[in-house]
């Protein structure tokens, strides 16, 4: 199924993965709460292996609710990937001008670009927009007289 | 395929000859943060986008960086083609006279030619994207230099479009890259080993 | 170039050049039915404006994409882009 970006013809609201019953987020992390924990298997690698789960973590990991389980699986000799823990504060949205504005993915992750989606708005007359170099006004700048790196625009 | 359509995307246009001006307008037509660059980037790296809004996006974008060059292109042709051999070499522009006459020709404003290692197609989606965004902000910065450095106001209205457009496309790419996060946060999902999400749903 | 084949072409920019935006901006909002409207009208107007620019001074598109609606191959016909000088007082 495609997934398209929000409606510009309906009241915008941000993030659009809210419309469904649960953010691809959530979901992981219930999911991630029901299944059986799985005993990182003992690293081959070098220790500093981005692969490879810290020892410490590993055992924080496997609680008494699924420990029974994880003795079960066969240990394999492949380095694993494990999500890493994270605080649980990934779900925080940014709001300006009223408008939910968290991107499609939901939420604004650490260590994670975002740019705020553009609506459709009023648009520039034909022959300023070809001058200015956009139809959109929101997105018009005036460009720097002088020299002055990082201003984008502003004098 | 693509079509050539005989107009400007831009009506560019100059007041008069002049060689200093061409010698570093030139860097936007085969420079690193150029319009050639631009294209190529962009255009050879749609291949692998996964989703049809960056494919979009990428051929779109790259066939307006083409129109982009010829508008530069337009600019240093009209810059030089009447210049004086005096006015060029006292602009500096002899060493590249000694090469292409008023020719144009893909080179940076130091003269160094251009290469493939001013882009990058790397295959990982978001890293592309990132890369892009940076190209846009690099062309950014260099037409900002550029609109110092000239001192004809009507190749100046010429570079402030092209200025400008280079903020809407970092907007465009910007809105790809959230796409493509969105599209990775639920693919992540779907791929998890033993994971039904419509028995899920259920239970 | 005769003032009003420029003036012709001016208004093919402005048009085209709303069309490119709009382009732009549906690549990423594809489900935008105000900014897809805008643009089928635009374009709608764009396709009339080179219509009538190509009934009077041959092809814009190459390759059989635009007419050619006169008796010779008007399509080398001069000036190119690049050499049409857009300064307002200029010819």
């Amino acid at each position: 199924m495609r997934r398209y970006p929000p409606r510009g013809d309906k009241p915008f609201r941000y993030p659009r993965a809210q419309e469904e019953n649960e953010s691809p987020r959530e979901r992981r992390r219930l999911f991630e709460s029901e299944e059986p924990k799985r005993e990182p298997a003992p690293s081959k690698g070098s220790p500093d292996s981005g692969y490879a789960m810290p020892e410490k973590n590993a055992s924080e990991r496997v609680d008494s609710e699924t420990a029974g389980q994880v003795s079960n699986e066969p240990e394999s000799k492949e380095l694993e990937w494990r999500e890493p823990e994270r605080p649980d504060n990934g779900e925080k949205t940014i709001t300006g001008m009223g408008v939910e504005s968290t991107g499609l993915a939901g939420t604004i992750e650490l260590a994670t670009a975002f740019v705020p989606w553009q609506m459709y708005g009023r648009t520039l007359d034909l022959r300023e927009a070809l001058r200015l170099g956009t139809l959109f006004p929101e997105l018009t700048r005036t460009p720097p007289r002088y020299k002055k790196p990082g201003t984008r625009g502003e004098e | 395929m693509w079509v050539y359509q005989k107009s400007l995307e831009y009506p560019a246009r100059v007041r008069g000859p002049n060689p200093r001006l061409a010698k570093v307008v030139i860097t936007q037509y085969g420079g690193p943060d150029g319009e050639l660059a631009a294209s190529l980037r962009y255009l050879t790296q749609r291949y692998t986008m996964p989703i049809p809004q960056a494919k979009a996006a990428l051929t779109d974008i790259g066939t307006e960086e083409l129109a982009h060059m010829e508008i530069v292109a337009t600019l240093v042709y009209q810059l030089i083609r009447d210049a004086s051999i005096e006015d060029i070499k006292r602009a500096g522009l002899d060493s590249y006279y000694a090469d292409h006459d008023k020719a144009l020709y893909f080179v940076n404003a130091s003269g160094a030619p251009w290469v493939a290692s001013y882009i990058q197609s790397k295959g990982d989606p978001i890293t592309d994207i990132h890369e892009n965004m940076a190209a846009e902000e690099k062309a950014r910065s260099t037409y900002e230099y550029l609109m110092q450095l000239s001192d004809d106001p009507d190749a100046t209205e010429t570079l402030r479009f092209l200025w400008q457009r280079e903020i809407v496309h970092f907007q465009r790419f910007g809105e790809v890259l959230d796409l493509l996060h969105d599209y990775y946060s639920r693919q992540h999902v779907f791929e998890m080993k033993g994971y039904d999400p419509d028995k899920f749903r259920q239970s | 170039m005769d003032p009003r084949q420029k003036e012709l072409l001016m208004r093919i920019m402005e048009l085209e050049f709303a069309c490119i935006d709009l382009d732009l901006y549906l690549a990423t909002h594809p489900d935008d039915t105000r900014a897809l409207q805008d643009f089928k009208m635009r374009s709608q107007e764009l396709m009339n404006a080179k219509m009538e620019y190509e009934l009077a001074y041959g092809p814009l598109l190459n390759y059989g994409f635009g007419t050619n609606p006169g008796r010779t191959w008007q399509w080398i016909d001069e000036p190119w882009p690049w050499e049409i000088n857009w300064r307002r007082s200029g010819t």
